[in-house]
């Protein structure tokens, strides 16, 4: 892990907020480019280990894209171009030797609809490990169960784990898919407008879950909802037109932003 | 409501009448199709009554009656020397009268000839030792006998059209061997066209570039080309080029006998599997984009490969994709009778492809099939009035047999949706 | 970030609820400062008439109070404003107890000027109370339009003129204790002009609460007990 953010300060980073907090992800001028159309723009930041960081910005502003670019899904996609670094711990993610689904599972990914297999409760968690090679059954239900006690669900499904994970009700289906990202040991989860899809009630629930689950992921959490920002994060970056406008601790950049662009948007007066 | 709005010419109970008509035709049509080949399929093996008949110019006939129209009387008398003589018309100006003797008999002899005569078993015994040369396959009484008997009579003819092997006799046999010929065909196809078409359909769903678009326009090209033509293709590729080099390597011992070299169960498999490799491959991708995108992300985005997330996640997903595929294929392959004449089926085979001395399965066996059979039985019979009946069982017992893979297959595929319906909504 | 200055929302009734409070805010200003005006002409033109007027005045500014500090209740639950809207909110709410707490002062010396119409003699020291109370009221129009200008400078402006009013303040509170000793039986009257500059420096301390406010709205720091007005210049922002 690295231990301080002055060498990413020296990259142009807008935020000098972050001396002494352990990092857990580390961007470095990273610019992306989808075809001839540039979606981010050097942008350089730290992902403070243990903490929630808010991601928020208008629309179109790169915000998704970051978040792809850090678990190389992006890879995915044609005629896409990445330059600058991600550093996740201490290994580059974009080193022509790294292996890219080992990053993965390091660097977990929560969607904004939920995406459920169509498999049994049991499976869906289980797909992960499985994949990892884990293959007693013991050790499976294990791991299920503290996965599914982790993302509190257990209590609601515990009965009933071969039942078909499309079953489930938005607000839980959202659950079961953190569950699954978690069972293999992240280090980091990015969440994509992860409680967009839910209704006030659910979307609670998550926040709450959000504050557990922060006690030992790092999460990296892209909102619209600037009041959900507000409620959630330690840290808030704010992401303009594929540029980092702003990076700070969420108190301050909600009191007292630097940027005026950044001010302007948590105001509502743009965006 | 607006005055701007005024519809003209909305297609409502029109429409309604439109589609149900057209829905009831075709239902209208299937059942005639059942109907037809029930009733024309199962009319052979029932027994039916022998006439006798007497002529104005003092003939006495004693047979079955074939056809009767205003021209005629068409008669089957006894077949003395071969199968096909003995048909008499008998004109209407002829006739006199007709009788069914409670003791009359039919000899149907091994050789598939039919002959009449009249009295008891004895009588029966003597008819037979004046035909040279062959042996009684079944003697009948068919007019002393009530419905029940004769319901009894005609499930033998059945069960031995569909269990006995075939013999030299032309018309006679049973189609056993064409029927299992038919069924291991399939289902070899199934099993080598499956994998292809699904590695096939993966790859133009994962890949988009000009190679990609490539395949994609092979594969419609394929599909649009007449079957005979993968006769042809089958006949040059698979038994003259490949065949003849397996022989060449592995069998050169046995040469100049072919073993490989001619047609064959593989052969006439591969090239049914060419031949349907294309609807598989549509269904199938068909299927795969139907997947939700986002699953596919989550699935990468645990740390699963490509391939990974194909194996374990797309194509489990994709299975009712998978069965319409299959059955597709299934139900084209079945009509497929011409380029199988070219690649391995015949009249008749001295052997199942598939019986119990190791290794059980002959790919390389001549082997016969249900459709040809229906070929064979109506146009290239000794006898046209008995041949026709014959392809007509033959062609219900071949619907028979697709309808009964399909409707497997069917049944499992719904089983396989309704898990997988919640996924779509 | 160096000059605030507040642009239209998007959400024109945001914008609007917001206007409409800094509008009330400044029509209280607006009152206080009369009542201010009102009382100081009670006390250096001896004329009682005004005091009816002046206590209709004050059922006003309570009812303004109160009105203001619901509609700022309802922003904070409705619109969960943020960085200088909330800023705004904070700072008005503040500025109501203060102005509230002026417009007390201006009311205690109207009472006071009441008693002291009748006396004569001690038309200098009345005088210099006149100039205190002109003090006190530039002070407070000064911060008023601060406020309304966003004016950081104008705020420190006046935040350091509480100064001198405290000076002047003292001058007077000597005279009058000498007065006081010269002639004991004046004591009461003196007293109560006493009082009355009393009034008048409190709302002097009161405006420079105002201009504090106004500082954290601009620049987002709380500069209160940052002893701002002693020293000459304004610490880093």
């Amino acid at each position: 892990m690295l231990t301080s953010l002055s060498d990413a300060a020296s990259a142009q980073t807008p935020s000098s907020a972050l001396t002494g907090v352990e990092i857990a992800l580390e961007t470095r001028a990273l610019s992306l480019w989808y075809g001839k159309r540039r979606a981010l723009e050097e942008v350089s930041f730290g992902l403070p280990a243990r903490r929630i960081t808010a991601l928020v910005g208008p629309s179109g502003s790169g915000k998704s894209s970051l978040l792809r670019c850090l678990n190389r899904l992006n890879d995915e996609i044609e005629d896409c171009r990445v330059e600058g670094k991600v550093l996740v711990g201490d290994t580059d993610a974009y080193a022509k030797d790294t292996v890219v689904h080992e990053l993965r599972r390091r660097v977990g990914m929560v969607f904004q609809r939920p995406n459920p297999f169509p498999l049994s409760i049991y499976e869906n968690v289980a797909y992960g490990l499985r994949l990892q090679g884990l293959r007693k059954r013991r050790e499976l239900d294990e791991c299920v169960e503290a996965a599914l006690k982790a993302a509190s669900l257990w209590d609601e499904v515990a009965t009933r784990l071969d039942d078909s994970a499309l079953e489930l009700a938005f607000g839980q289906q959202q659950r079961l898919v953190v569950a699954r990202a978690i069972a293999v040991e992240p280090e980091i989860l990015l969440m994509d407008e992860p409680a967009s899809a839910l209704d006030p009630a659910a979307t609670l629930r998550f926040e709450e879950l959000l504050h557990e689950l922060a006690q030992r992921y790092s999460v990296l959490l892209v909102t619209h909802n600037m009041q959900q920002a507000a409620r959630v994060a330690d840290y808030t970056a704010f992401l303009h037109q594929g540029r980092l406008v702003e990076f700070g601790d969420t108190d301050s950049l909600f009191t007292n932003p630097r940027e005026r662009q950044t001010e302007d948007y948590i105001t509502g007066r743009y965006g | 409501m607006s005055a701007r709005f005024i519809r003209v010419g909305a297609f409502g109970d029109a429409g309604t009448w439109l589609v149900a008509g057209a829905a009831a035709a075709c239902l209208a049509a299937m059942l005639a199709l059942l109907i037809v080949l029930g009733g024309a399929g199962a009319a052979p093996f029932w027994p039916s009554p022998i006439v006798e008949v007497q002529t104005r110019d003092g003939r006495v006939l004693l047979g079955e009656i074939v056809s009767r129209s205003d021209d005629a009387i068409a008669l089957r008398t006894s077949e003395i020397d071969r199968i096909g003589t003995g048909y008499v018309r008998v004109a209407p100006k002829q006739f006199i009268d007709s009788t069914n003797p409670d003791d009359a008999f039919v000899i149907a002899l091994t050789d598939g000839r039919r002959v009449f005569g009249r009295g008891d078993a004895a009588a029966a015994d003597a008819r037979l030792h004046e035909m040279s040369g062959a042996d009684a396959d079944e003697i009948l009484w068919p007019n002393a006998v009530g419905f029940f008997a004769r319901s009894g009579i005609f499930l033998r003819h059945v069960s031995r059209f569909l269990g006995a092997s075939s013999t030299a006799a032309p018309l006679g046999g049973g189609v056993l061997p064409a029927l299992a010929g038919t069924v291991t065909l399939v289902l070899l196809m199934s099993v080598i066209v499956m994998p292809f078409g699904i590695a096939t359909a993966a790859y133009l769903h994962e890949r988009r570039g000009a190679a990609a678009g490539l395949v994609r326009s092979a594969i419609g090209n394929l599909a649009g080309v007449p079957s005979i033509v993968y006769g042809v293709l089958g006949l040059g590729l698979f038994v003259h080029g490949l065949g003849a080099d397996i022989d060449r390597w592995f069998y050169s011992d046995r040469l100049p006998v072919p073993t490989f070299g001619s047609g064959g169960l593989l052969w006439a498999a591969l090239t049914l599997a060419l031949l349907t490799l294309p609807v598989v491959v549509v269904s199938v991708e068909e299927g795969l984009a139907r997947i939700p995108a986002g699953l596919r992300a989550g699935s990468l985005a645990l740390g699963a490969t490509r391939g990974e997330t194909l194996w374990r996640l797309m194509l489990p997903a994709a299975r009712p994709a998978l069965l319409t595929g299959l059955i597709l294929a299934i139900a084209r392959a079945a009509g497929a009778v011409a380029p199988l004449m070219l690649v391995g089926v015949v009249k008749l085979a001295p052997a199942l492809p598939i019986d119990g001395e190791f290794p059980y399965l002959h790919p390389s066996r001549q082997f016969m099939h249900l459709g040809f059979a229906v070929y064979d039985a109506a146009l290239a019979s000794p006898d046209a009035v008995r041949g026709v009946p014959r392809a007509y069982a033959c062609a219900l017992l071949l619907i028979v047999v697709v309808v009964a893979l399909n409707l497997t297959a069917i049944v499992l595929r719904n089983r396989l949706r309704a898990r997988y319906r919640a996924l779509e909504s | 970030m160096d000059r605030l200055h507040l642009s239209q929302h998007i959400s024109r009734q945001f914008n609007s609820e917001i206007e409409d409070v800094r509008r009330q805010v400044l029509a209280m200003g607006g009152l206080v400062e009369e009542q201010i005006a009102a009382s100081m002409h009670m006390l250096t033109d001896r004329d009682a008439g005004s005091s009816a007027e002046i206590r209709e005045r004050e059922q006003q500014v309570n009812a303004a109070e109160l009105a203001i500090d619901e509609r700022c209740a309802y922003i904070l639950a409705r619109r969960q404003p943020a960085a200088s809207d909330l800023r705004l909110v904070i700072a008005v709410v503040k500025m109501l107890a203060d102005l509230e707490r002026i417009g007390d002062e201006a009311k205690r010396i109207a009472k006071l000027a009441e008693r002291l119409v009748g006396e004569e003699g001690g038309t200098d020291v009345t005088a210099s109370l006149g100039e205190l109370g002109a003090q006190a009221r530039d002070m407070l129009r000064g911060a008023l339009d601060a406020f309304a200008r966003l004016d950081e400078d104008l705020a420190l402006t006046v935040m350091r003129r509480d100064r001198k009013l405290d000076e002047v303040y003292k001058e007077l509170f000597a005279i009058l204790v000498e007065r006081m000793q010269h002639a004991p039986d004046q004591i009461p009257v003196e007293l109560d002009r006493l009082w009355c500059a009393r009034s008048f420096e409190r709302i002097g301390d009161r405006c420079k609460n105002v201009c504090e406010y106004v500082l954290y709205l601009v620049r987002g720091k709380d500069v209160r007990h940052s002893g701002l007005a002693k020293g000459g210049e304004s610490p880093g922002a």
